[in-house]
């Protein structure tokens, strides 16, 4: 089984840190962890190409999880990635706006391993 | 996202009930995001006649601020011992090499704290926002409210050391606007 590209999107290291792992604890087979502390820095991964999936925060600063979403379709290595927000809000107008503009799931911290699972797992079908 | 911070948001008031919301809310994001379970704390009571119990901190006290319906200052304050052992189970070894892990994770656990505890609130949840988490550490520091606020205080123990967490709520006039709602959109983006 190949390894998972993995792309972690939060301005926070812990919380980086804290979705790899709970990854690695959900049984998913990641690779290298990608790793970028804002949105400007996550496009520039993005362009690098093969990723399986993105996980990003929406609050962040330089460029916001919202601004990358809104961003995706104009890049070729895009196509087809899915990316699930990353929330500390309990309001569902953020989780609504960051679903209309392409995001295929949301993960409100806290969270167990299980529940990234649950989220990631399904859009991951034909990569698994 | 349009950002109900102007005199139209109806304010809602602090409701004592929401320390057993708070008392849940809290050790859930320990739990889950730092793999500890908490305890309740009961605060030594003063002796009687003692003299009141200094206000001046020390250690580690991380803040959100939440405007909109509710507007107020969520911390979490522990000695500096306590936020290392919190981050490393956070940040495993990170927090070794890394000064700044131990700010992050505490401002993150304050974050997701007063999240968790809007999210449990319906009247709060679609109605408020969150600031940027801040962080300050040192001795002999004293943390005041400019405007008249009440306080909801919880204390858990971790490993024998006491955690505070409280929402400092301002009691605001509903027409009067509060620092809180005069902040720019930048600091509540969320």
């Amino acid at each position: 089984m190949r390894k998972l590209k993995i792309l972690i999107v939060d301005d926070s290291a812990v919380m980086r840190k804290i979705v790899e792992r709970a990854l690695r604890q959900a049984g998913l087979n990641l690779g290298e962890g990608l790793e970028a502390s804002n949105g400007a820095e996550a496009l520039a991964e993005v362009q690098k190409g093969s990723l399986d999936i993105i996980l990003s925060d929406i609050n962040m600063p330089v460029m916001d999880g919202l601004e990358v979403l809104k961003c995706l379709p104009g890049i070729e290595a895009a196509k087809g990635v899915p990316v699930i927000m990353i929330t500390t809000e309990g309001s569902e107008a953020r989780v609504v706006e960051a679903l209309s503009v392409g995001a295929k799931g949301y993960l409100r911290k806290p969270f167990t391993p299980e529940q990234v699972k649950e989220r990631v797992s399904p859009l991951l079908v034909g990569v698994l | 996202m349009t950002i109900m911070t102007n005199a139209a948001v109806k304010r809602v008031p602090l409701d004592p009930n929401w320390k057993s919301v708070l008392d849940c809310a809290a050790p859930e994001v320990f739990e889950m995001m730092a793999g500890t379970r908490l305890t309740p704390f009961v605060p030594p009571a003063a002796e009687p006649g003692a003299e009141a119990v200094s206000q001046e901190q020390s250690g580690l006290t991380a803040m959100v601020g939440t405007a909109g319906a509710l507007c107020s200052m969520t911390t979490i304050r522990c000695s500096s011992d306590t936020a290392i052992k919190l981050a490393t189970k956070m940040a495993g070894d990170e927090t070794a090499k890394d000064p700044n892990i131990v700010s992050d994770a505490m401002g993150e656990l304050c974050n997701m704290v007063a999240g968790n505890f809007k999210a449990k609130l319906t009247s709060l949840a679609d109605h408020c926002m969150l600031s940027v988490p801040t962080v300050t550490s040192g001795d002999n520091y004293v943390m005041q409210a400019v405007e008249p606020s009440e306080v909801l205080q919880v204390a858990f123990n971790f490993e024998a050391s006491p955690i505070y967490i409280s929402p400092n709520h301002a009691l605001l006039n509903a027409a009067k606007s509060s620092p809180a709602s005069r902040s720019s959109s930048s600091n509540f983006t969320h």
